[in-house]
């Protein structure tokens, strides 16, 4: 290449990806730009990455993760980043109203370490609202999971809920728009994750979070809709999970109706 | 050497009264090591042939201290021995002011002040003041021993060298207890009554000669003669037979023939004098340090909500610290208890994960746990306990060790283990110990046992939940990482802590929608010990909504003794 080329920042188009490379420093992507604003951490998937303007979930925002059923993906989507982070730093990662217990075998498989996760049952929404600002301000956690509706929708089937029951109800509950910005901003002070999980039938309202991802499934695929995402471009990753096999597959002959 | 000193403070009175007694320098013989030249030794063994130091504190005041609540110090009010002569014990400022003594009646107090306030004395309330005082002063030296009513007597010449001599020494003790609102006389002697008879009189020795030359000093039997009988607390019989006789002074009561006086008196007398000045040994028992803590406080006012409880169980904990600082201690668990008009009125618990003896740690746990406290009547009085589980961690920054800095790796740095705990205890403390669980990996094959919620607090001293031992880097342990190589098995990240039954339609479960199964069958047995023995099928599934499942069949037989395959929901792949 000649340094005429340079000066006038002439492209190429890289073979592999189709995108057009640019050698004059002159140049600056819009991408890279927004990627200066924090730390990133790898997703784990090569085409989330590409998407994510960073190359990563950027851990100093607030993620919102929408589902229409618990078990699409969602864990999935965020276990091989978690695992990244824990590599990293010490510290608990709070699951707060998860809808079920994490398994611990599978959560080694991962690479976490199940002694590692703080599992949270709060009576309230209130509760659970204030344990996260708890864990986001403590400075030991890496990251928190909230899962907004589960408290809402009586979904918490832990026996110790039980107990929790002969205290005094709480019925106070927290505004989705506040709890979003206040996610975001603890985030933005304090090296913690949060990732909010909500249902699908939310996409349709704004939220604070900078980053908005929509798991839509079906018995044929599971595609990922990145609604929305600060510096980047949303964009839809068609069966994401695809290449990722948690463990190897047992491959036994299909004798499944014969049983 | 120091300790044998102590509880025999006069050795060479044993060793034969017919030898002159050894001066305090010299090096006693069985003292020295037998491999070690002597000439290397001094500075060690003239330490185990130090004489002992005596502080006597003489709490004059200590009557009124106790009655302290009911007391202002504008009113002139005296304390009253509960006797027929209706004695005062102790004055306060206002009445000593309108010429009221001890030792007065109160008839002729009263003649003297007519506004006067009499207050009945509290003795248990008195020696447990004392008490208090001293659980404090075993900061300073570890032989402490309460001599009843009004004195504290102290062995110091362990302290003298890390206290930096005996002024400075007195001087913090005096400002430790002016901080604790005592008012205290004290004096040094080489002997505990002589220091005791000393405080109570007013004449005293120079401390620094003292250290120096400890019962050989020149002046303690001049000083100690000077003193009136009355200091010895003999009884009245005998003082007053003794006056009789024109004894009037210790030093009187010494001239007087040893057998004569022995035959008339007892020997007590002789010995009490022998103590006093160093002839007789003088063994004190010192006080033993608690193992628990245990403090009421009496509140101002009533108190009906709790968030008001906090200054009063600030002043608890304060308390608390201070006695932990002393003891070198920490604790796991602290109990409030409410005391109201009508019995309890509440009670609280505070749980740490680590011990801890730090004010500002409960603090915020107690901020978190007030509100949620339900008092069912007025509050008069509160109370705290706690018993001593651990040693103290001091407050050393941590120090990592060489492997902490061989994984560390970028920028992530080392987080002390009771940071960690921080944040679990203080959710703990709102939300309580049920809501609050961490997991734990159970090596098994039955896949619902595999996953451990860790218990809540437990009182003994088991591990409260498996934390590993070092918080390293690395967040899955080798072991660990290499058997869940081996373990290629689908697992889901979710699991149902009870299974739930599907519905079969057509010979195929359905979970909102007919499954489809993607993997399987992988068979695990229960264990054959149990009572419901069974085997299962697992299949890893998925249905119409894409939640991807993990189900399994199992066969069982119904009343009519019908062979039937059930399906159930165990997992779902997050």
């Amino acid at each position: 290449m000649s340094t005429d080329d340079h000066r006038r920042g002439v492209d190429q188009i890289d073979p592999g990806s189709g995108e057009p490379v640019f050698f004059s420093p002159d140049v600056w992507r819009g991408n890279e730009l927004s990627a200066a604003g924090g730390p990133v951490c790898d997703t784990g998937y090569p085409a989330l990455n590409a998407l994510l303007p960073g190359g990563g979930w950027p851990v100093t925002q607030l993620l919102e993760c929408l589902t229409e059923h618990d078990g699409v993906g969602e864990l999935r989507m965020l276990l091989p980043a978690l695992a990244r982070l824990a590599q990293q730093q010490v510290g608990w990662i709070v699951w707060i109203a998860p809808p079920y217990l994490p398994n611990a075998p599978a959560l080694l498989q991962w690479g976490l370490a199940p002694e590692r996760m703080l599992v949270i049952h709060p009576r309230c929404p209130a509760d659970a609202a204030w344990a996260a600002e708890q864990a986001l301000t403590a400075g030991t956690c890496i990251a928190v999971l909230l899962w907004a509706d589960t408290l809402a929708r009586g979904r918490a089937v832990v026996p110790a809920m039980r107990d929790l029951d002969k205290h005094p109800s709480n019925e106070r509950t927290v505004s989705m728009p506040k709890l979003t910005r206040r996610l975001q901003v603890l985030a933005n002070k304090h090296q913690c994750w949060p990732v909010l999980m909500r249902h699908a039938a939310a996409r349709k309202q704004p939220s604070a979070a900078p980053i908005r991802v929509w798991l839509s499934a079906s018995d044929q695929q599971r595609d990922l809709h990145l609604l929305k995402v600060r510096g980047g471009r949303p964009g839809v990753i068609r069966d994401f999970d695809a290449g990722i096999d948690q463990g190897a597959v047992i491959n036994l002959p299909n004798s499944t109706e014969s049983g | 050497m120091s300790r044998r000193a102590r509880t025999l403070p006069y050795p060479d009175l044993f060793a034969g009264l017919a030898e002159p007694s050894t001066p305090a320098d010299t090096v006693r013989p069985e003292a020295v090591p037998v491999s070690a030249p002597s000439a290397t030794i001094p500075p060690v063994v003239a330490a185990s042939a130090r004489e002992p130091v005596w502080v006597c504190l003489y709490f004059p005041a200590i009557s009124l201290q106790a009655c302290k609540s009911q007391c202002d110090t504008d009113t002139p009010t005296v304390v009253v021995h509960d006797d027929a002569q209706r004695a005062i014990v102790a004055v306060n400022r206002a009445a000593h002011r309108q010429g009221v003594f001890p030792g007065h009646t109160l008839k002729h107090a009263l003649a003297l002040c007519a506004g006067l306030r009499s207050v009945p004395r509290d003795i248990p309330a008195e020696h447990q003041a004392l008490q208090q005082a001293a659980d404090q002063l075993l900061a300073f030296t570890s032989s402490v021993s309460l001599s009843l009513p009004q004195s504290l007597l102290l062995e110091v010449s362990g302290s003298l060298r890390l206290f930096a001599g005996i002024d400075a020494l007195l001087e913090r003790i005096s400002t430790q207890l002016r901080s604790a609102g005592h008012h205290v006389r004290h004096s040094v002697a080489p002997t505990p009554l002589a220091a005791q008879w000393l405080a109570g009189s007013g004449l005293s020795l120079l401390p620094q000669q003292v250290v120096a030359h400890g019962r050989h000093l020149n002046g303690l039997q001049r000083v100690l003669n000077q003193l009136d009988l009355s200091v010895t607390q003999w009884p009245e019989n005998t003082q007053a037979a003794l006056r009789a006789m024109g004894v009037n002074t210790l030093g009187d009561c010494r001239r007087l023939p040893r057998d004569g006086l022995s035959r008339r008196f007892g020997v007590g007398v002789l010995q009490t004098l022998g103590q006093a000045y160093g002839e007789l040994p003088d063994l004190r028992s010192f006080i033993a340090p608690p193992e628990h803590f245990e403090q009421v406080l009496q509140l101002d006012a009533e108190i009906d909500a709790a968030p008001q409880l906090e200054q009063a169980c600030m002043v608890l904990l304060a308390q608390l610290e201070q006695f932990l600082r002393e003891r070198q201690g920490a604790v796991r668990q602290l109990q409030f208890y409410c005391h109201g008009w009508r019995g309890a009125a509440g009670a609280f618990v505070v749980r740490t994960t680590a011990a801890t003896f730090r004010l500002s740690h409960w603090q915020r746990l107690l901020n978190a746990q007030l509100p949620r406290c339900v008092l069912t009547q007025p509050t008069v009085a509160i109370s705290l306990a706690a018993q001593l589980s651990d040693a103290m961690q001091p407050d050393n920054p941590h120090l990592p060790l060489q492997s902490d800095i061989d994984t560390q790796q970028g920028g992530a740095g080392l987080i002390d283990n009771s940071a960690l705990h921080d944040v679990l205890d203080q959710l703990r403390a709102r939300l309580g110990d049920a809501a609050v669980r961490t997991l734990r990996h159970i090596n098994t094959h039955q896949p619902e046992h595999a996953t451990g919620l860790s218990d809540t607090h437990t009182s003994d001293d088991s591990p409260l939940y498996d934390l590993p031992q070092s918080w390293s880097l690395h967040a899955v342990p080798e072991a660990q990482a290499a058997q869940t190589a081996t373990l290629a098995l689908q697992r889901p990240a979710w699991l149902l802590q009870q299974p739930r039954e599907l519905t079969v339609a057509q010979g195929q479960p359905c979970f909102q929608g007919r499954l489809t199964l993607l993997h399987g069958p992988e068979r695990i047995d229960s264990d054959w010990w149990e009572a419901y023995a069974s085997t299962r099928d697992y299949f890893v599934a998925q249905n119409p909504a894409g939640m991807r499942l993990w189900v399994y069949r199992q066969h069982s037989q119904d009343v009519a003794g019908e062979r039937r395959i059930r399906w159930w929901l165990h997992g779902v792949f997050g």
